[in-house]
């Protein structure tokens, strides 16, 4: 189910609203808050079970697995040997059911292709939210050996923190620290519920009427092949893929933050504007930030961080970044999107850390912008081959040449899209002067949102097929 | 051996139990998208049938809205004709959280196909009264057609 879907909003969502906020137990807030976190995690596996039913087994077992080894540690307390034993079980078994499922065929097909053999493979379908969930529960076993967080006694609200549908398919990556108060005592008012709408409104006009018309164009570029692209149109198309990803997933995170809000949990944020970085360290930072604060606090820093000397901080650095390019998908071009990134982080670190700073900071704006756009070729392609074959359309060195035909019709008619996405995406209508007066600020705020929203509705209406990009993962 | 030890076991069991069951009812073919075209089309020979013919994706992505990216393998023949409604559409999927907007996105077009004939092609609206939707193990077959019945075993029969 996605929640840019006409199910999702008008049937799914109203009916966990009146579940959830319909008062069972008025005198008695711990009951009230059990019976809230029935009805969320309940809901939660409705909309899990909602694609593919099947897989609802695997994430049953990840739950009641990853809450006994919580259990298991707790009882261990003071036997470091026997903990160390035990995270490592439940480090492999999780890893064990991500590989199987995400990365044995991969393994299996790179196999044959190396030794020239015929392995066969099931060829099973990827079950959906996967990568997500399984680092929720890697992030909570860990919390509990290093005894950074109490063991969770109850299976219900364990139950809850990897299921949650909000966040369950597309994230943000919630630690477990994050979130382990609000799992027994969270506020609910009208006013966090109205600031949730306004999150979730914001994620899906970013979604809807950003993400799906930017892409509409990439998809227009790319669909005849991309190996004979002019220069222009290839730095177009890249341009728009740019927009696309960046208003689709941090659309899905406004909304998934916003539905959290509207059920009182406070999620981290995910985006923070990250086409204005500054340096490809500025860039991840901004980007993506639940799943880079999950590898530098669970690989990152366990290996050692920067506190070991420079070899060892390049080597972490590079485990950090193949495992963020695999974590993408099991394809060489992910590893390839990752290692880009590996080095270009190395570099900046240990190479060009004083020339940067010389540099003046337009430029490194526009530096960062157009290293991240040659980084979402190897991340959009469906292979290393076509990844090449369009980074050297870019260079002009391809069959299109620099300009033809193409090129001008795109420049001509895709010129105000591009300008508005960029112009959001770099955070220029937020400097917008805003009335002083509160009462005016508040009618301007609702108005705007619920013309976004009838927007959305109409566009809903009319186009039926809106995939999130990042839901593959 | 504690408790939480044979609850940790029996979750590895159940995993293994689970993953042999999958293994063995793989929800996806291991057919290719053109060994399925082929086997539907050995019936129906759409390729074969004047004004028809193999659209491009750009032609897939107005009629329906999918882009070819977001699939394993797509294919669709139709007309240029707007009186012409045969046509077929076979889509491997990435995997099955696709299948509910796929199919919303077909009945859509096939409604909004069926208002455009209603009440002067009576022909042509009998014919889109048949039209076939339907999914197996990875594979959605969408076709308008004069046999509809003949299509569906063809397609059944290649997975």
């Amino acid at each position: 189910m996605l929640f840019s879907s006409a199910t999702f909003l008008f049937v799914f969502l109203p009916l966990v609203f009146l579940l959830y906020f319909v008062p069972v137990f008025k005198d008695n807030k711990t009951r009230e808050i059990t019976k809230k976190n029935l009805v969320l995690c309940a809901s939660s596996l409705v909309f899990y079970a909602w694609g593919e039913p099947v897989y609802i087994v695997l994430m049953l077992i990840s739950i009641f697995f990853n809450y006994t080894i919580g259990c298991d540690l707790d009882r261990n307390f003071s036997r470091p040997k026997t903990r160390k034993r035990i995270l490592v079980f439940a480090v492999i078994f999780n890893l064990s059911v991500l590989g199987f499922f995400k990365y044995y065929g991969f393994v299996i097909e790179n196999i044959n292709h190396l030794f020239g053999l015929s392995l066969t493979h099931a060829d099973l379908a990827l079950p959906v939210g996967i990568s997500f969930y399984t680092f929720q529960a890697l992030s909570y076993v860990i919390d509990v050996y290093r005894n950074d967080v109490k063991v969770q006694k109850s299976l219900l609200p364990f139950a809850l923190y990897i299921t949650m549908f909000p966040q369950l398919i597309a994230g943000p990556i919630v630690q477990y620290s994050d979130i382990e108060a609000q799992l027994k005592k969270r506020t609910i008012s009208v006013r966090k519920f109205a600031g949730g709408v306004l999150f979730f409104i914001r994620g899906l006009g970013k979604k809807v009427l950003f993400a799906n018309f930017i892409g509409a164009i990439y998809t227009d570029i790319t669909s005849g092949g991309v190996s004979s692209l002019s220069a222009l149109t290839a730095w177009i198309g890249i341009f728009c893929y740019t927009m696309q990803i960046y208003f689709d997933f941090s659309g899905y995170s406004d909304m998934a933050i916003g539905l959290g809000k509207m059920f009182g949990f406070n999620f981290i944020q995910n985006f923070d504007y990250p086409y204005t970085a500054s340096s490809i360290t500025d860039f991840w930072r901004r980007w993506h930030i639940s799943l880079s604060s999950w590898f530098r606090d669970y690989v990152y820093i366990p290996l050692g961080g920067n506190r070991k000397g420079t070899a060892r901080t390049i080597f972490n650095i590079s485990v950090v970044w193949c495992l963020t390019g695999l974590w993408h998908g099991a394809a060489w071009n992910f590893v390839a999107w990752g290692a880009f990134y590996g080095i270009l982080l190395i570099l900046e670190k240990f190479v060009f850390k004083s020339l940067i700073e010389k540099i003046p900071m337009s430029v490194r704006h526009i530096l960062t912008m157009l290293i991240v756009m040659i980084g979402w070729v190897f991340f959009s392609s469906n292979s290393l081959s076509e990844a090449g074959s369009y980074l050297l359309c870019m260079t002009g060195f391809g069959k299109g040449g620099f300009t033809d035909s193409q090129s001008r019709y795109y420049l001509t008619t895709s010129l105000f899209p591009m300008l508005i996405t960029g112009l959001s995406a770099f955070g220029v209508f937020r400097h917008f002067p805003k009335p002083a007066d509160k009462t005016k600020r508040l009618t301007v705020q609702v108005v705007g949102y619920l013309i976004i929203f009838v927007f959305c509705i109409i566009y809903l209406v009319s186009e039926t097929y809106n995939p999130f990009l990042y839901f593959r993962f | 051996m504690n408790a939480d030890r044979i609850k940790e076991l029996l979750c590895v069991v159940v995993l293994v139990v689970f993953i042999v069951f999958l293994s063995g009812n793989s929800s996806i073919s291991k057919a290719s998208g053109n060994d399925v075209f082929k086997a539907v089309n050995a019936e129906i020979k759409i390729s074969k049938t004047a004004d028809i013919k193999k659209c491009n994706n750009q032609r897939i992505k107005k009629e329906f809205g999918f882009t070819h990216n977001d699939f394993e393998y797509i294919t669709y023949y139709a007309s240029d004709s707007v009186m012409e409604v045969r046509e077929l559409l076979i889509i491997k999927l990435q995997d099955k959280s696709q299948l509910d907007s796929v199919n919303e996105a077909i009945e859509k077009r096939v409604k909004d196909k069926a208002e455009l004939f209603k009440g002067y092609a009576p022909e042509q609206s009998a014919m889109l009264e048949k039209y076939v939707l339907e999914y197996k193990k990875g594979f959605v077959i969408y076709a308008v057609s004069d046999t509809p019945d003949k299509l569906i075993s063809a397609f059944n029969n290649a997975i």
